[in-house]
């Protein structure tokens, strides 16, 4: 069970600019997410959101960026900081 | 695996190249064989799998007492039966003697997760630290030594693409058997512990791995049966992995400042403003660059100022010392004066040495250069992740998703190749309904060049509007409608971005040569044997009787003169060959822009349907070759009567 803070929210509706915390990750994408660098506990920073399109982020201390679609990023909830 | 003891032969010693996708396995392969395999910044460009040998100097040959065979890999950021190219992937690494893996120092958090996974697999191993140069730009501080002590692993740090420390790769690499420098790295104990009940079953360490990582095929192949915690296991397996790799980032990695290059790449994510640069991009490269500075400019010079004034009157001349050429009266030709007909074959209006020969240097060189150029330059920049992000939320509601855009793009320097591509997409319906829109409304560069040069003789944007939007809404429609009757899933984006890159030069142009002389390649000998067939039907009287038979679909149907037949017949061959003598024949604005639009929905060319039918099958091939024929002269006959009241 995860417990919803205030400031919990899907990823789906950060704000480009705004640095939160992945809080829950689905089973069916925590592998795949895992083996890109991205696991529950990461600080991460939103760089773009597209319309009814990806996510895109990037991680605390890390050039690297990973875009997350509309759906999956509907699914995985963050707190943001 | 790779040591055979073969009579006084030499042991080859099987070396994969392993990482993540875009670290610069290609570039490192290349140099290593000295051979050529596409390198893009965008993920996934290896999606075919690549061998060489290690080229040796005779000295070096001399001194090794080994062969070594090189695999590049597919990109992967794990091995863990996940996806095809992680299949593959695993298959060569479970074969290999030695890995190599290459890792990007500019994403460290991402590419160790797999060395932590490669080093638990036991097999001697080297590391690559890639793209130092990156990381020095970036003022990035990374104490490598420390990570590779950690790991237990040896490394080189290399710039590739500018060949800086792969020349110590080499010496490792023959010096093989006498130095300890490729070994298994350290084990992560906990990871052990995992794996040890099931080496005694397999014997192979790495084998036994990816077993304890639930990697239902090869336990499988092992008569194993995975109990029913394994996916737990595998999950633990990969907190482990994770923190290890948070850990070893936290202590040795510092980054220091974004770049220009960072800051602009975030920009062209953004919505608004990216949308707006993908307009300017795409309306400088397609219009600017291909239609109005090479279609327009360059060929133009290059065929009327070099191939029409100078060289198709030096062949005639000399043709017509031995064989008499008549331009006026061909038919029957061949039966009343065979002589003639021959010189009329090689330099008459399509003979194979005037009017091919033009074609192929003058008009069709320059427009696949000119293509393969800028595409080369959008992928080496690392800009194709971004329009993939940027058009993800339309392209799925057209049943594909943004990865689509790579082949997408690539269909306009060649179909077939794009065709090819769409191997890159994850499911069925995605793979599908690409094709078909390839097949249907991606003009190829050589047919793009023709169709740009024949627009700009109407002159205006209108001409432009036109034909853009009829293929836009096409595009469109289709998609859709195929979105809804296509069962399945148009697969989910998930992608890592690549970072903004000023494009290298020498591999802009490496690439630009590779891709155009493959094109051309194959479009030579074709172009020859269609220009011997038109001018075999011209002198024999055959092409006018065809003509005449399909005068009333072009007049009646099309609005066109019967002439143009010949254009569509040719299509069908090769869609550049559609403008084979099409400049020459006096057409209207309405009918030029009738002529572009169905010569772009017309038949995907032959080698396009043939690759369809080994990546579908001969039903569905067939299925969107008839459905564009359908298509292509509908909106043909539409766009013809419309068009009546625009021009
Ligand atoms: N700056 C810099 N760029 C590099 C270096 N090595 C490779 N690149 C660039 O990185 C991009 C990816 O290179 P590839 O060799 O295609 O990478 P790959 O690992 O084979 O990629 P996949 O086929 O997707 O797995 C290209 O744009 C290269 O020019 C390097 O040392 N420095």
């Amino acid at each position: 069970m995860r417990t919803l803070l205030k400031t919990d929210m899907n990823l789906n509706e950060v704000r480009p600019g705004q640095n939160f915390i992945i809080k829950f990750i689905p089973e069916d994408i925590e592998l795949r997410l895992c083996s890109l660098g991205l696991r529950v506990g990461d600080i991460v920073s939103c760089i773009s959101r597209n319309f009814r399109g990806p996510v895109v982020l990037r991680k605390k201390n890390s050039f690297s960026q990973l875009a997350i679609n509309h759906n999956f990023a509907q699914s995985i909830a963050v707190n943001v900081k | 695996m790779g040591i055979t003891d073969k009579l006084g032969k030499k042991k080859t010693i099987n070396v994969a190249l392993v990482g993540n996708p875009n670290v610069g396995k290609s570039v490192i392969f290349n140099f290593l064989t000295e051979s050529y395999v596409d390198v893009s910044n965008y993920p996934g460009t290896t999606i075919e799998v690549s061998k060489g040998m290690l080229k040796l100097s005779e000295k070096e040959a001399e001194l090794s007492s080994y062969n070594f065979e090189i695999v590049d890999t597919p990109g992967v950021y794990s091995v863990s039966n996940l996806s095809e190219e992680e299949l593959a992937a695993r298959d060569f690494i479970l074969n290999a003697d030695i890995i190599i893996n290459v890792i990007s120092v500019v994403s460290l958090d991402r590419d160790l997760f797999l060395t932590k996974q490669l080093a638990d697999m036991g097999k001697p191993m080297f590391l690559i630290f890639n793209q130092l140069d990156e990381a020095k730009r970036r003022n990035l501080s990374i104490d490598l030594e420390n990570i590779a002590e950690h790991l237990g692993l040896e490394f080189i740090a290399a710039s590739a693409v500018k060949k800086e420390g792969l020349k110590d790769l080499r010496k490792t690499l023959i010096n093989f058997a006498d130095n300890a420098k490729i070994k298994p790295g350290k084990i992560s104990k906990a990871v052990d512990n995992f794996s040890a009940p099931y080496q005694e079953m397999v014997l192979d360490r790495a084998t036994a791995l990816l077993i304890a990582e639930a990697d239902a095929d090869l336990a499988k192949k092992n008569d194993i049966v995975l109990p029913p915690e394994a996916l737990q296991r595998r999950k633990e397996i990969y907190e482990i992995r994770q923190s290890e790799v948070h850990s070893l980032i936290d202590d040795n990695v510092a980054i220091l400042e974004m770049k220009w290059t960072d800051k602009l790449g975030d920009l062209i994510l953004n919505p608004y403003l990216g949308s707006i640069i993908a307009v300017v991009v795409v309306y400088s490269f397609l219009f600017l660059f291909l239609g109005v500075f090479v279609a327009g400019n360059v060929v133009d010079a290059l065929e009327n100022n070099v191939f029409k004034a100078y060289y198709e009157p030096f062949v005639r001349n000399v043709v017509s010392m031995v064989f008499p050429i008549d331009a006026s009266s061909m038919a029957n030709l061949a039966f009343t004066k065979p002589m003639t007909a021959i010189g009329t074959l090689l330099a008459g209006d399509y003979g194979v040495l005037t009017l091919t020969i033009t074609y192929l240097y003058a008009l069709l060189m320059p427009l696949v250069l000119g293509f393969y150029f800028g595409l080369a330059l959008l992928e080496d920049s690392g800009y194709l992740p971004r329009l993939a992000v940027l058009t993800d939320g339309v392209l799925s509601s057209l049943g594909m998703n943004g990865r689509a855009i790579i082949p997408l793009i690539l269909g306009g320097g060649c179909v077939t190749m794009a065709t090819v591509t769409t191997r890159l997409l994850s499911t069925e319906k995605e793979r599908l309904i690409t094709m078909v829109l390839l097949g249907l409304t991606i003009p190829c560069s050589a047919q793009l060049g023709v169709i740009q040069g024949l627009l700009t003789n109407i002159g205006g944007f209108m001409p432009w509007l036109i034909w853009g939007g009829t293929l836009m809404i096409v595009f469109i429609i289709t998609g859709f409608v195929m979105n809804k009757l296509v069962p399945g899933d148009c697969g989910h984006f998930i992608s890592d971005i690549p970072p903004i890159r000023i494009p290298q030069l020498d591999n802009v142009f490496q690439k630009t040569w590779t891709r155009s002389k493959i094109f051309l390649d194959e479009a030579t000998p074709a172009f020859f044997t269609a220009a011997g067939l038109v001018a075999s039907l011209q002198v024999t009287g055959l092409l006018q009787s065809i003509i005449n038979f399909c005068e009333p679909l072009m007049e009646k149907v099309l609005l066109l003169p019967k002439d143009v037949t010949l254009s569509f017949i040719l299509g069908m061959v090769r869609r550049d060959f559609g403008a084979f003598g099409l400049m020459d024949i006096p057409l209207n604005a309405a009918q030029l822009v009738t002529v572009c639009v169905v010569l772009t929905l017309f038949v995907p060319c032959i080698a396009t349907v043939a690759v369809m039918v080994k990546e579908k099958n001969l039903k569905t091939a067939a299925l969107i070759w008839l459905s564009s024929w359908a298509l292509a002269l509908g909106i043909g006959a539409l766009l013809a009567r419309g068009l009546l009241f625009v021009f």
